[in-house]
Order: C-alpha cells, then structure tokens, then sequence
C-alpha cells in the first residue's frame, strides 16, 4: 500500500509539472494539432497539382489545350511569359511540370503534321508523376479527335475540317480516364491521404513527448530528490512507476487528442477499437521506456534536453514518420525494423487501411512490447545502480 | 575588446558544456542526413504493376502484349498478366504487385460505341506513389483505346465501314500531339540542400536564444551583479554574449553546408550568395530569438517562448515541407516569416533560378527584421542588466 502512494506522489509530481509548465503543453496538445492542421491541409483530399503553360503562338489547338487545363479539376494553372521562366519555376518545384504552346502547334496540325508540345518536368517534385498524368491525360483526348480526323479525311478525300466537326461530334465525353479503386479496409476507397499522415504525426509526437521525461528524471537525480526517496525505502521500481504512470497518462492523453482530432476534423477512421487501444497503449509503453532510460542514462537536464526532441525526430524519420515508408529505399528499409516506429506505423497502416484486428498486428504489437520491456529493465538497472550505489 | 573577450569565454563555455553544440550542430545535420538519404533515395526500388485484361477486345489484347513484352527489362516499371480483377485485388493487397491496371469487360465495345468507360486502377491506399505509376500506365492504355476507336466511328458516320485494315490503319497511324521533353535549363532544387537548410533554420533559433537565456541564467546564479561590478559595459556584455552564439549558429549552418556537399553532393548554389543568405538569417533569427527571449524572465520561460515560436515559424514558414507540396495559402504565409524569406533564397540558389533581385530583396527583408527584432531585442535584455 505504501508502495502504491509513493508511486502516486511520483506519477502527480509528474503531472502538477507538466500542468504547470505552458511550453509542455503546447508541445503536446497545441502543436500536434497545429502540425495536423497543416498538413492535413497540404497533402488531405484531394491535391492541387501545379502546371505552368507558355503561350507563344495563338490558334484553336492551342486554346483547347489551354482551355482543357483550366477546365480540369484538381489543376492549378500558372502563366508563365518565357520559356526561361517555365524552366526556373520547375527547378524551384514552384510547378510540377509545364508545357509549351509554341507558334507551330496550331499551324502542325491543321496542316497534317506532327505536332510537337515541348514539356517541362521537375523529376523530383513529389507530384511531378501526377503532372505528366495530368498533361498527357488532357492532350491525349485532343489528339484523338484530330488523329480520328486525319484517318477519315485521308480515307474518304473529305476536308480535315469537316471530319474534326464530325469527331468533336462523335467524341462526346468518352476518355481513357481511370477510374481508382482502393483495396484493403471496407471503408479504404474513402480514405485520404491524410490516413498516411495522422498516424505518423501520432507516432512521431507521442515518442517526442515521452523522451522529454528524461531531462526531468535526470534534474531530480541531479538535486538529490530520487536518492533521499530511495533513503526513505521507497524502491527504484516503485519510482519508476510512479514516474513512468504519470508520464504514461500524458502519452495516452496526447494520443486520445490526436485520435479525436483526427476522426472529427479530418475523417480519419483509426480502425477497430480494441487493436487501436492496445497500439496505443504499446507505442506509450516504449516512450516511457525510452525517456526513463534516457533519464538514466543522462547527467545534465540541458543536455538530455537538447538531445530528446533531436533523438524523437531522427528516429521518427527513420520509422517513416516523415516520408512513407512506401518510398523508403530498400536499405533504409531494413534499417527502419530497428526502429519501434516502424513497427507501430506498420501496424496503424494495417489497422487504417485494412481494418486489420488484434491477430494480424500482434507481432509488431509482441515487437514493441519487447522494446518497452528491454527499455524499461535497462532504465531500472542503471537508475538502482546510480541511486543505491 | 570586452565584447571579444566576452565572446571568447562564452563560447568556450558553451563548447565545453556541449548541449549548445547538440543544437547547433548535431541536431541540424541528423535531420539533414536523415532527409538527403530518404529524399535521395526515395522510390528507387521500382514497381511491379499487375495488369489485368477483362475486356479481351482485339484491342485490349494488343495493348496488353504490348505492356508486358514491351517493358524494358531492368526498367522501373515491371508488369505481370493477372486473370481477373479478382486477382488483382488479392494480390495488390497481398503486396505481391504494388498496383494493378485493369481493362474493364466491354471497355472496347464500348469505346466502339462511343460510350464513357473508365479503366480500372486498383491500388492500396499506403501505396500511393505506385497507384499514381499504374493510373499513368491506365489512362495511356485507354486513350489509345479510345483513340482507335474514335477514329472507326468517324469513319463509320461518314459511311465507311470498319474493317481489319482500317483498325490496322488507325492503330499504326502516329499520335498527332507528342511531348518533348526540354532540359530544366539548370540544376533543379536538391532535396539534401533543401532540408539542410531547413533544419538548421529551425535548431538556430535555439542556439541564438541562448543570449538572453544565459543573462537570466547569470541573474539567477547572482553572477551577472558581479560581472557588472567590473568595469566592463553592460551593453559590451551583451554584444559579446550574442557574438558568440551567432558565431555558433553560422557555424553550424556552414558544417551543415560542408557536411550536405560532401557527402551527399548537396548542390546550394554560389558559395558567396549562400554564404550572405546564411549570414542574413543568422542576424534575421538572431534578432527574433533575443526578442523572444527578452519577454521572459525565467530561463524556463525563455525555453518555453523560443520553442513556441521557433515550431510556430517553422511551420508557417515551410521548413517541414519541401516548396513542391506547399498549398498556394502557405506559400504566401511563409513570406511572412523569416524563415519563408531564407528558405525562398536557398531555394533559389539551388535551383539556379536566384536572379540579383530576389536575393537582394530577400536579404534586405532579413536584415531588416534583424534590426528590428533584435533593436529592441537587445534593448530588452539591456535594460534587464541594468535593473
């Protein structure tokens, strides 16, 4: 019983402190949020992507061409006067691709030649594959009816112009567009992109938060308060849990208001919620365990202060917190498994995008358990050593 | 003198006491390292497309052998023949084919007809970027489609019949449009030099803030009165104190610099306008974080409103995003920061689209934000001492 009040008055030390402290808060309630908010707003729903035309000549191709882009859904057009300013525009990124309507176009194709579009494409732009999509999905239609006019005008001897009239009659609406069918969770087809990302900014806060008990472990070693505790019989372990419980609840906290947030504000639909809950409440217990041992194992709060959030975020970008895993080279791939965050990022793609149940992450969730479990023996070890030696 | 002096016995402090350094140089160069390997190397590793024929039209069997014995061996893109849309399905969430283009059953007949068909990608919502690979593969496989068959019912209205010949005729007839591809005309932005920059722009506002937060510091340990005592001018203190932390803070941008370009071939731009641009953003963020700063009166305090505003600015500013997923809103909040303005010359220095104007205006913006910021910065702090 003892043991337990102890711990108690640990875990709300830990609590009143973070209570008090403004800057913990906003790390872990307004930043998140923020952080969610932006990208939500950068990568949820769907994207714009970013096309910039040069119109050097003037015709009726050229303005279908234009007024096919301006017409498409999900394509912001940008104006540009040169082709220099074209080329500047993509290898800032500022444009995914780009074409050019030069003085020739027009007169190519009613004369019955080829027709040449010089493009632009900035090849590492994120969306420069979406681009060239986009362009080659507005010209091909165009094409179409003008290749359909030239095999009927060659055919049947009649005028190029009057054979276009005919395929611009006959074209309707027909395209080679594709239609996207998303496989996996029941609910999959209705998922956006910022599916990808509140799972990854959960992951990537709530580890950062966690190590952040590791500079307030390691001011209390410093000012002798964990040694008098233990002078009073208080064990290692129980001050561990005291610590680590209340750390646990701010960890749990942060992720209910990132669970919330997400499934309210931007429709994240987390999957079922008992494999949820168990993730969660896994991913907390490394935190803990990694900011426990990163209290142990420091000497100066400055120090495991300016470490912590670097720590947080080289590892967050390593466990694909930052980029998708999907485009993670094969070796930073197999570096990645080293990391607990690629275990609980793969399991909330398993339970977002799959509906997966309890079974299917319970490796991951037995990988995790495992982390929690060395971190904390390694945190209790040291701190018994440090405090009773 | 005194300021020298001052800056000297600072910054060895500081090298001693090696948190700054963490700050200043660790934590910017991980995350740079981390982002140029996974930037660089991103979506190296190919894609295997299933493609699936529903349809079975001439057509559709013709584009597909054409896929499939087409590819280039070792190319990016690799597709396998699945039966069904089933199939497809299983696999692609199996994670035995990244994506899968399905022709959809009567996709042919209808184009003949004249009829709106889509083509089919079936995708997994985790793996966007080989969805996006197999819906270019998708939407130039049925453009064809309705290009052939465009041109029969053209032929058709006008009173010729279709026959093998002709649909010959149509398939070999050459695209009308094609694309060209031009050179960008320079070196595109590099993703290394990109977040380098970033990243140091962020954790510099950190090393900066130490300034103020050691004059509290030296107010708490009961120093500064000591120090005050001496002949040496408060204002000299000062300086000396914020020399040392903006040798620290360019210090840090230059080994990230130095590190990027080594390493990974990080391309930044004309070695004397980066290093201006880092010199201007050394000042601009120095004269943010002694303001910032200067509003605290605990080093607690002093942490809390650094770390508030340094996150806030970042990510107004654009430093967690690359420019080409910025939204159009962003874009235009970022120039309201100083982060947005280096960011933007960085930018352009590495993409060799940096002309004499933007980067004079972009380090006039700096400069004039340091001296505003940091005017009444250091006159804060100032008249802090003096209490």
């Amino acid at each position: 019983m003892t043991g337990i009040t102890a711990a108690y008055a640990f875990t709300a030390v830990v609590l009143r402190r973070i209570l008090r402290d403004r800057a913990s808060l906003f790390f872990m309630l307004v930043l998140p949020v923020i952080v969610i908010v932006v990208i939500g707003a950068t990568f949820g729903g769907q994207g714009q992507i970013d096309i910039g035309v040069v119109r050097h000549g003037s015709g009726p191709f050229s303005d279908r061409v234009a007024a096919a882009l301006r017409a498409r859904d999900g394509v912001r057009v940008h104006d540009y006067a040169t082709v220099s300013d074209l080329r500047r525009a993509a290898r800032r990124q500022t444009i995914a691709a780009g074409i050019v309507l030069d003085r020739g176009f027009d007169a190519a194709l009613v004369g019955g030649r080829a027709a040449r579009l010089r493009e632009v494409v900035s090849p590492d732009a994120e969306q420069a594959l979406t681009g060239e999509i986009a362009l080659r999905g507005i010209v091909a239609p165009i094409a179409g009816r003008v290749a359909a006019a030239r095999l009927a005008a060659s055919t049947t001897g009649r005028p190029f112009g009057v054979t276009l009239a005919a395929a611009d009659a006959l074209a309707g609406s027909s395209s080679g567009a594709a239609r996207v069918e998303t496989v996996g969770h029941a609910h999959a087809a209705e998922l956006s992109r910022f599916s990808l990302t509140a799972p990854q900014n959960l992951v990537l806060f709530v580890f950062i938060t966690s190590l952040a008990s590791g500079s307030l472990i390691v001011q209390a070693r410093r000012q002798g308060v964990l040694r008098r505790a233990v002078a009073t019989r208080t064990g290692v372990g129980t001050i561990l849990l005291g610590l680590g419980v209340g750390w646990m609840s701010i960890a749990l906290v942060q992720s209910a208001i990132i669970l919330v947030v997400g499934a309210a504000f931007f429709g994240v639909d987390w999957g079922a919620p008992l494999p949820a809950a168990v993730l969660v409440l896994a991913f907390a217990m490394v935190g803990c365990g990694a900011g426990l041992l990163l209290g142990a194992l420091g000497r100066d709060e400055d120090k495991v202060s300016a470490i912590a959030p670097v720590l947080g975020l080289v590892l967050g970008a390593l466990g694909g917190c930052m980029m998708p895993l999907e485009v993670f080279p094969p070796a930073m791939l197999a570096v990645a498994h080293a990391v607990p965050q690629y275990w609980a990022i793969r399991s909330w793609q398993e339970l977002v995008f799959d509906g997966a149940g309890t079974a299917t992450i319970a490796p991951a969730l037995a990988v995790l358990t495992g982390y929690a479990a060395i971190l904390v023996a390694a945190a209790t070890l040291l701190l018994r050593r440090s405090l009773t030696g | 003198m005194t300021t020298l002096l001052v800056a000297a016995t600072d910054l060895r402090r500081r090298i001693r006491n090696r948190s700054a350094l963490i700050t200043a140089f660790a934590a910017p160069l991980a995350l740079a390292v981390v982002f140029g390997v996974l930037v660089g190397g991103a979506g190296s590793g190919g894609f295997r497309i299933g493609i699936v024929d529903a349809d079975g039209s001439h057509m559709a069997r013709a584009m597909t052998a054409e896929l499939t014995h087409g590819a280039p061996a070792g190319g990016t893109v690799r597709f396998a023949v699945l039966p069904s849309p089933a199939e497809a399905r299983r696999r692609v969430d199996d994670g035995d084919v990244d994506a899968a283009v399905v022709i959809p059953a009567g996709f042919g007949a209808a184009a003949r007809a004249g009829h709106a068909r889509s083509m089919l990608v079936v995708q997994r919502a985790d793996r966007l970027v080989a969805g996006e690979v197999a819906r270019a593969v998708a939407t130039s496989v049925g453009d064809e489609i309705q290009r052939v068959a465009l041109a029969l019912r053209v032929l058709a209205a006008g009173g010729t019949a279709p026959s093998p010949a002709l649909v010959q005729a149509a398939r070999r007839q050459p695209v009308p449009i094609s694309f060209g591809r031009i050179p960008l005309g320079g070196r595109e932005l590099d993703a290394a030099a990109f977040y380098g920059a970033s990243m140091s722009i962020v954790f510099l506002f950190f090393t900066i803030s130490l300034a103020a937060r050691s004059v509290l510091a030296e107010r708490r340990d009961g120093t500064l009165a000591r120090i005050l005592a001496t002949p040496a001018h408060p204002a000299a203190v000062l300086a000396g104190k914020t020399l040392s932390v903006a040798v620290l803070g360019l210090a840090g941008l230059l080994t990230v610099w130095a590190v990027t370009a080594l390493a990974f071939g990080a391309r930044w731009g004309a070695p004397g306008a980066v290093a201006l641009v880092m010199a201007a953003t050394v000042f601009a963020v120095g004269g943010l974080s002694l303001l910032i700063a200067s509003l605290a009166r605990t080093e607690q305090q002093a942490d809390a409103y650094t770390a508030v505003v340094t996150f806030s600015l970042a990510l107004l500013g654009g430093n967690f995003v690359g420019p080409s997923q910025m939204p159009a809103l962003l874009r235009t909040l970022s120039l309201a920061t100083p982060n947005g303005w280096s960011l933007t010359a960085f930018t352009d220095l590495s993409a060799d689209a940096a002309g004499l104007g933007s980067i004079a205006t972009a380090l006039a913006v700096l400069l004039a934000c340091g001296l505003v910021t940091g005017g009444v910065g250091l006159t804060r702090v100032y008249r802090g001492m003096r209490a």
